[in-house]
């Protein structure tokens, strides 16, 4: 019998449920890590539930056209102002685990009048687009949620294409300096 | 990131605030963990 020696369920069913039940809005994680401007044009859904760790996309090289996957689309702030900059010739996949994740993102996109932007259901560990498919991956404070991150990093590196890049922004902690208390919490492993 | 960053993020409880500030020696609060941004290329353009 195999066992699941890294709880990947356990931490999966986790961060579903902690994600599954955040229903109030909020615009404060938002406004920490865009501009005014940058939010002018996003509709309220997605920056009312943004849950970013940092501003990548101001790192990340997308061109017009470039097919761009968001890994862990969550409400879609980051798939919206990629789909805007990667324009109409372009596509950005935006991919959740959660259906109620990708219903507000669809709806975002309807709203924000764009329609480049898909939503797919999955999970990062095995990301259900084609090998070398996709010019720019994106994610926000998403891989560190995975028990296999190792797994995740080598998903993103097979649906790129040779020359295509990865911007990824997360957190680290230094465990040593932290109590288990907080350490063990649910929200430390769900946020 | 602090604490105050923290609670910013809806997953964060009033009640798990209030163990961290009651765990966490005040001069860590500040820097509980550290945001990153990383870029990589696929090698073979």
């Amino acid at each position: 019998m195999s066992r699941d020696l890294l709880h990947q369920d356990e931490v999966r069913a986790l961060v579903r449920e902690a994600y599954a039940a955040l229903d109030e809005p909020s615009r404060a994680v938002a406004e920490k890590h865009y501009s005014p401007e940058e939010l002018e044009d996003v509709p309220a859904l997605a920056v009312d539930h943004a849950l970013g760790v940092a501003n990548h996309l101001r790192r990340a090289r997308i061109e017009p056209g470039d097919t761009i996957l968001d890994l862990g689309c969550g409400s879609g702030i980051d798939s919206i102002l990629a789909a805007r900059r990667t324009g109409p010739s372009g596509q950005v996949f935006a991919l959740d685990f959660l259906p109620e994740m990708l219903e507000r993102t669809a709806r975002s996109a309807q709203k924000a009048g764009l329609e480049n932007v898909e939503p797919i259901e999955g999970e990062m560990e095995a990301i259900p687009l084609a090998d070398a498919s996709v010019d720019v991956v994106i994610s926000n404070g998403v891989v560190n949620l995975s028990p296999r991150k190792a797994r995740v990093l080598a998903e993103c590196a097979r649906v790129l294409r040779p020359g295509g890049e990865l911007c990824v922004a997360d957190l680290t902690v230094e465990e040593e300096e932290l109590p288990p208390e907080v350490l063990t919490h649910p929200a430390a492993w769900a946020g | 990131m602090g604490i105050d960053d923290c609670a910013l993020y809806p997953l964060f409880t009033d009640e798990l605030l209030s163990t961290m500030r009651r765990l966490i020696p005040a001069e860590r609060l500040d820097r509980l963990a550290v945001s990153a941004i990383f870029r990589a290329r696929r090698h073979g353009a």
